[in-house]
């Protein structure tokens, strides 16, 4: 009869060990499963609102004016573009279009969520602007093109 | 016999082992009682505790990680797989791809205790570049997840 030596007992001892250890950490692990969702927001449109008049106008002159664009939005904005304006019939009759100002693109800057920022616009009067102009004051409606800028 | 020797010592030695590993970790609970660890963990979403995305968004998502076992375990893995997005009557917007949103895996090893909760929080993203179709949609979110026994 063969007996089994030292050395060989402490060999499968050792590879007996190793078995046992992954079988145990196999059998103790588990899966989780589960579903759930996440939102996007809407977005708010902005408004475009005078701030400063410019100098007073006459026909051919031009000036600076302001707007303000406000964003209520959760998160930050930046402006794409302004349209041109040209202004509409005024209360004293002055024709629509005397006076006009330029498109802008991309001008600079961010409006911060729920922020506000002022914006440089250039306004001309026509040179061939009519007495009905004088002393008026000119409605130039506007747009602008608006984005994210998270 | 020389075979059979070899083979009653090694199952001596891993049956040992094996109670001993365990036991070892669970020292107050029948076996019978104790289950294998493969039931499923559950991943849900914590109401809410989500924040909205918009375009270039890092948000973050609650969730809550049940253990129905009876001894605590350590959630290693927890993945969110982001499905296609729906309005709000749940009709799926294929102009926004499910791929606007995205959702980091946990990042560090979770205990969760046995037959007991965890809560924790998922970090959300919304591409910088996610169409306009992607707003005030939900994304719906397939969790998944790895655990094993603490």
């Amino acid at each position: 009869m063969r007996r089994i030596s030292k050395r060989t007992a402490v060999v499968l001892g050792a590879a007996g060990t190793v078995l046992v250890a992954g079988v145990a950490y196999a059998a103790w692990t588990s899966t989780g499963s589960g579903t759930g969702s996440v939102a996007s927001t809407t977005s708010v449109n902005s408004t475009i609102d005078p701030a400063g008049l410019g100098d007073a106008l006459y026909p051919g002159s031009g000036t600076d004016f302001t707007v303000t664009i406000n964003n209520d939005n959760d998160y930050p904005v930046v402006v794409n573009s302004i349209s041109a304006g040209s202004s509409d019939v005024t209360l004293g009759g002055c024709a629509a279009g005397t006076v006009t100002s330029p498109a802008v693109s991309n001008p600079a800057g961010t409006i911060l969520a729920h922020g506000t920022k002022t914006y440089t616009l250039h306004a001309t009067m026509s040179a061939t602007a009519t007495n009905a102009c004088k002393s008026q004051t000119f409605t130039l409606p506007l747009t602008a093109a608006i984005s994210s800028n998270a | 016999m020389f075979w059979w020797r070899i083979g009653g010592a090694l199952a001596v030695v891993i049956t040992g082992l094996g109670l001993m590993t365990w036991f070892g970790t669970a020292e107050s609970v029948p076996v019978a009682a104790n289950g294998n660890g493969d039931k499923t963990f559950g991943i849900s979403d914590i109401p809410g505790r989500a924040s909205s995305l918009y375009p270039g968004a890092t948000g973050s998502r609650g969730i809550r990680l049940s253990n129905p076992e009876n001894f605590t375990i350590l959630v290693q893995t927890v993945t969110a797989t982001v499905g296609k997005p729906a309005d709000a009557k749940g009709k799926p917007v294929t102009t926004c791809p499910a791929t606007s949103v995205r959702v980091d895996a946990l990042p560090a090893p979770v205990a969760v205790p046995g037959n007991g909760t965890a809560d924790l929080t998922l970090v959300t993203h919304m591409l910088a570049g996610a169409p306009d179709a992607c707003r005030n949609l939900t994304f719906p979110l397939t969790y998944t997840g790895m655990a094993v026994k603490r």
